[in-house]
């Protein structure tokens, strides 16, 4: 069973002293100048902190690591992805290795480039009686993979057949699981399971 | 190479509207995703958008763009690369 945590985003952000991060992830928050989601990002640290603290294993951020494509992962602990959009950050906890994408459905350009989105997605988008949220649907999946994948961006891809909730990519299959957390958002986690249940845990982070 | 990189500090602003963000403030080395600018993936799609849109350079796979998308220095040295002739000059 995979765990999806949601939270709130705080008023304000957690001091990154308190969150017990490793002195190297420290540092790069403390030298964020202006970063766009240093708040969001602080946030899901300590949501991901609250999510491993339920559990009374003795899991701690400060063992927290970075893949050399900059993923974080807890050696020897659970798998874990963080996302944040709009209000919210949120985290999914699992055994095995997934990925989290949340979006608020937000009006955008609907520029699809591609590299990233293959005729049929792009067809799929323009028939859509709402082309917003068929897009944002595409998006997440999209980004879920890639962040189970572990590549981030350089791993999205074009997809011939959209909707499907199989998708093999760099020799994993993973399998695309949609949540209804909040009205207005959109999210999708990737794991390497069907059918995996998925427990939603909400909480607040004042 | 200095006039391409501040033109790009500015479009970055605009196309993504990082209405917080003076492009001035933008340092030319430092990471546009993750920590630094802070950008995420949904960023990156815009950014493709504004290579093509402003340059013409039309990106085969993201993959191909990641050492771009590194920092301003990094992206201006890959429109200087990739652009048509006419579009960089």
């Amino acid at each position: 069973m995979m765990e999806l945590w949601c939270a709130p985003l705080p008023d304000k952000p957690p001091a990154p002293e308190s969150l017990e991060l490793p002195a190297d992830l420290l540092e790069r928050k403390r030298s964020d100048r202006h970063s766009r989601h240093t708040h969001a990002s602080l946030a899901g640290y300590a949501l991901l902190r609250k999510a491993l603290q339920s559990h009374n294993a003795g899991w701690s951020l400060r063992r927290l690591r970075l893949t050399t494509w900059g993923k974080p992962y807890l050696p020897n602990g659970p798998c874990f992805s963080l996302s944040h959009s709009g209000g919210y950050v949120m985290c999914a906890l699992g055994r095995d290795e997934l990925g989290l994408d949340t979006e608020l459905v937000r009006p955008r350009p609907l520029r699809l480039p591609e590299a990233i989105f293959s005729p049929a997605e792009r067809h799929y988008v323009d028939a859509a009686a709402d082309p917003l949220a068929a897009f944002y649907w595409l998006w997440t999946r999209k980004e879920a993979v890639a962040k189970a994948d572990g590549r981030g961006f350089s791993s999205l891809f074009p997809d011939e057949k959209p909707g499907r909730s199989r998708v093999e990519l760099a020799g994993n299959v993973w399998f695309l699981h949609r949540v209804r957390v909040e009205t207005g958002y959109e999210t999708h986690i990737a794991s390497g399971r069907a059918n995996e249940p998925i427990l939603l845990r909400r909480t607040c982070l004042d | 190479m200095e006039t391409l990189i501040e033109q790009l500090k500015v479009q970055i602003v605009e196309q993504l509207n990082l209405v917080d963000v003076n492009p001035a403030e933008i340092g030319t080395d430092e990471p546009l995703f993750g920590e630094g600018l802070g950008l995420d993936s949904i960023d990156g799609l815009e950014l493709t958008v504004l290579l093509n849109q402003q340059y013409g350079i039309k990106v085969s796979n993201p993959a191909s763009i990641r050492e771009a998308f590194a920092s301003v220095r990094t992206l201006a040295e890959f429109v200087q690369k990739n652009a048509p002739a006419e579009v960089a000059a």
